[in-house]
């Protein structure tokens, strides 16, 4: 019986020895019989088109008024929500004191500067939808005019020496309590506008819109009030009130000419002038074998003389082609794909953009072809930037690296 | 008991894996080769008697022989070692689950479950220079690997036709998987082609085996009722960024990036029938001959045949297919005397000598064809073993151990193999409708 115990332990104990002894060591052999081979592909084959669309500038971070580098923005634009306004109906309320205040990182604002706010009634924009061409044409003569800011400057005390923080520019807004804090009009908007006075010359101002930050420096509405808490014939308890509204929507208005055609071989891209470009690179679903991944798919632009150092530039593959000779729009008529877009800057007087993803869609996808693609101007680049590259330029190339089975 | 029990069930839980060596990416890979130590023990292909005196558990002509029905578990481990390339792998699975019912001495049904082949392989290619493209310099190494396998449910049945005459059949049902990579590893990246196939077939085997005075012979032929076939489904390729082998989207810090093309966006997979994988013939036979009462000499040869034209779609196509086999073997058994009760007596004692060589083809790229080598795969080994039986209904555990080598012309250099099973047979009087008290 303990030999039977003995035995069957030696047995089990064997099973563990060998099953913590397995090992997977990679056998070197001639594998040259696998067909799967690196390739390359140069497309050189590249042309393109610019475009000019109305400037898309409503959610830049910053608000312009005035003349610079050939850009003119006769006036920026404010709307304030109808929601918060409803507290000041209260008869217990009273209004003491009601200030538009704009912030700007301008130092050396005059402050008899011509800068004119006007009021309006009227919904006149939307932020999101309304065309520049659309914004050129309000007429702003029935607008209620409420003159020429005060100015002052924020400094940081908090060192010894202080520090320049930025300049804000307040209008007193005392005469439009009535149709500001009336909420029984619900088609009531409260618009309002900047600009400089007529035959004010090379007069520039640029201010922080909403999109610049979470609050702190936003264009707002700073109403200052009493509210009575309790009363008897004797006492008055009355607690003194701030209320801050922030502006909904803000843009500022650019007057857009239209480009002068350029040469075949040159496409532009900016914000501020909406210059938009398409770029057609002859790659479809059989331009690699079935099967093939693309390690690298890089396409190089080189830039004009004139063209800037860095941009920020987006590439996305058009979702269907356009029948269309137009070269100026109000709205971009080139959809976005939605998917495989990219991003890149340039540098070093060159754009080198990745396709990868794109083109690898192209390979696996059925249903996606390739229309062209759309190249414009990232968010972040300043709205008087722009930048020109030359297709003509012998080296530009896409360079594909795929590995195929 | 109840922690013994537990004890074993982790042990088969925890590994079953499958076998490294070369010839696991032959073909439909490495076929198993023994069942149980004992048949092991004398290197038997499974004809003649090994287990007990008169018994084989892979010959149902012989399961008669048996007094009670038995359970027998078998587990094995390998190691194997490729002296000139310096690789050494080791692997353990489960063997076999075999139940056996004898039936009057006359009949026997069995029903067995165990491995049919083993796929686990890691092929590297490392001789490959490096290639300019874009004036970036690109190195690149080739690697396949595979892992899975096939599996056997065998269901088998005998019968005596006349005196010293009996017939057994064996309907071997082959089912399992395997998942194949196929790699182009560039600077470090690798390209990989991912595939699985789901395999099923059937074969089956006819045993007689026949009674003459001065020795017992044995037969038996295979033959595939359905040659074996496989859905295969090829999964578009990637980019395994983070070298973790499979198409996923996980960051990993060591091989930082992510697969590409991302794994929701590729197109689904190629699902594909493979019919002609394999297709087994064979004939073995085998003869047994008792010296001094319990001492049992026995020899056996095997001839299997693939006749499948080894579909060209099939992802290892590129390497070589075991064609042909032939297998020899010498074996001697000690078997235990039932009527003693001296302790040595209850063992058996086992060896065997085994010699075996392999008919291989390979793929030709300029012919685009399967063409046959004509240099043979040799293996010779021998084999030792051991095994006790304990109460009175014959239970039993058994060891062995064998050694060889592999000679692979123009292939690999030498390749040495150690292996050790480790079975244990339960009998018991099952099926016996028991008198009502």
């Amino acid at each position: 019986m303990y030999f039977t115990r003995f035995i069957s332990f030696l047995g089990l104990s064997s099973i563990l020895f060998f099953n913590v002894n397995c090992s997977e060591e990679p056998i070197e052999t001639d594998l040259s019989n696998i067909n799967q081979s690196l390739d390359t592909l140069s497309l050189n084959d590249i042309s393109g088109f610019t475009y000019q669309i109305s400037p898309e500038i409503g959610s830049y971070q910053s608000l312009y008024v005035g003349e610079k580098n050939y850009f003119s923005f006769p006036f920026s634009l404010f709307k304030f929500s109808s929601d918060g306004w409803e507290t000041f109906l209260d008869s217990t309320v009273t209004i003491d004191s009601m200030f538009l205040k704009l912030y700007s990182r301008d130092s050396l604002i005059s402050d008899d500067i011509d800068l004119v706010l006007h009021f309006s009634e009227d919904s006149v924009f939307s932020e999101s939808d309304s065309y520049m061409s659309q914004l050129k044409e309000i007429d702003r003569s029935q607008w209620t005019n409420l003159g020429t800011p005060n100015n002052k400057i924020v400094s940081d005390t908090s060192d010894t020496v202080s520090h320049f923080q930025e300049t804000i520019l307040s209008w007193d807004l005392l005469s439009l309590v009535d149709p500001l804090t009336d909420t029984t009009n619900l088609d009531l908007s409260r618009t309002f506008s900047i600009s400089f006075l007529e035959n004010t010359d090379n007069s520039f101002i640029e201010l922080y819109s909403r999109e610049f930050s979470a609050g702190s420096v936003d264009p707002k509405i700073e109403v200052y009030y009493r509210s009575i808490l309790s009363s008897s014939d004797s006492v008055s308890l009355i607690d003194t009130l701030t209320r801050i509204i922030y502006v909904a929507e803000d843009l500022s208005v650019i007057d857009n000419p239209e480009f002068n055609q350029i040469s075949n071989n040159t496409i532009m891209i900016g914000r501020g002038r909406g210059y938009r470009s398409i770029i057609n690179i002859p790659f479809d679903s059989l331009s690699l074998p079935p099967l093939s991944v693309i390690r690298y798919a890089i396409l190089t632009l080189y830039q004009d003389n004139d063209s800037l150092g860095s941009f920020s530039i987006r590439m996305d593959p058009l979702k269907q082609a356009v029948d269309s000779l137009e070269l100026f729009f109000e709205s971009d008529p080139y959809d976005n794909s939605g998917a495989y877009y990219s991003s890149s800057n340039t540098s070093e007087g060159k754009l080198q953009i990745s396709l990868k993803s794109y083109f690898q869609s192209l390979l696996m996808v059925d249903s996606l072809i390739n229309v062209g693609m759309k190249f414009s101007s990232s968010i972040n680049n300043s709205l008087f930037d722009s930048v020109r590259f030359d297709l003509g330029n012998e080296k530009t190339r896409v360079d594909i690296l795929y590995v195929s089975p | 008991m109840f922690l013994l029990k537990k004890i074993i069930q982790i042990y088969f839980l925890v590994s079953f894996v499958l076998a490294q060596g070369p010839t696991n990416s032959f073909g439909i890979g490495s076929i198993q080769k023994w069942n149980s130590p004992s048949q092991s023990g004398i290197g038997s292909i499974g004809l003649v008697p090994s287990f007990q005196n008169n018994v084989s558990l892979l010959n149902p002509v012989t399961w008669s022989n048996l007094k009670f029905t038995h359970l027998s578990v078998s587990y094995n481990g390998l190691e194997s070692k490729i002296a000139k390339n310096n690789v050494t792998n080791g692997f353990s699975n489960l063997q076999s689950v075999q139940l056996i019912i004898p039936v009057k001495n006359k009949y026997a049904v069995g029903l067995a479950l165990h491995p049919f082949s083993y796929q686990q392989i890691v092929l590297s290619d490392t001789g490959y220079s490096d290639i300019l493209a874009f004036d970036d310099t690109l190195t690149f190494d080739k690697r396949y690997d595979q892992s899975g396998g096939i599996n056997a449910l065998d269901l088998s049945f005998a019968s005596s036709l006349f005196k010293g005459n009996r017939i057994g059949v064996t309907f071997q049902l082959l089912f399992g998987s395997s998942r194949q990579n196929k790699s182009l590893i560039i600077n470090q990246i690798p390209y990989t082609q991912t595939s699985r196939l789901n395999y099923s077939g059937v074969t089956s085997t006819v045993f007689v085996s026949q009674k003459m005075d001065f020795a017992d012979f044995y037969f038996n032929t295979s033959f595939s009722i359905k040659p074996l076939a496989a859905i295969y489904t090829k999964l578009y390729p990637f980019d395994d960024t983070n070298n973790n082998g499979y198409h996923d989207f996980t960051y990993n810090y060591l091989s930082p990036g992510y697969d590409f093309p991302h794994p929701d966006d590729i197109p689904e997979p190629d699902e594909s029938r493979l019919t002609d994988i394999y297709d087994r013939s064979s004939l073995g036979m085998g003869i047994a001959k008792k010296i001094f009462s319990r001492i049992q000499i026995s020899g056996e040869l095997q001839n299997n045949k693939d006749r499948a034209s080894f579909n060209t779609f099939l992802p290892n196509n590129f390497n070589h297919r075991i064609k042909n086999d032939n297998h020899y073997s010498l074996g001697l058994a000690w078997f235990p005397d039932d009527l003693s009760f001296r302790f040595i007596d209850n063992f058996t004692f086992r060896s065997g000598l085994v010699f075996s060589s392999f008919t291989y083809d390979e793929y030709e790229n300029s012919s685009q064809s399967r063409i046959v080598n004509k240099n043979d795969i040799t293996q010779l080994g021998y084999t030792i073993g051991f095994g006790y039986k304990f109460k009175a209904v014959g239970n039993q555990i058994d060891f062995s151990y064998y050694s060889g080598a592999r000679d692979y012309p123009n292939m690999y250099s030498d390749e040495r193999f150690r292996e050790f099973h480790v079975g244990i047979s339960i009998a018991d009087i099952w099926f016996i409708k028991r008198r009502q008290r």
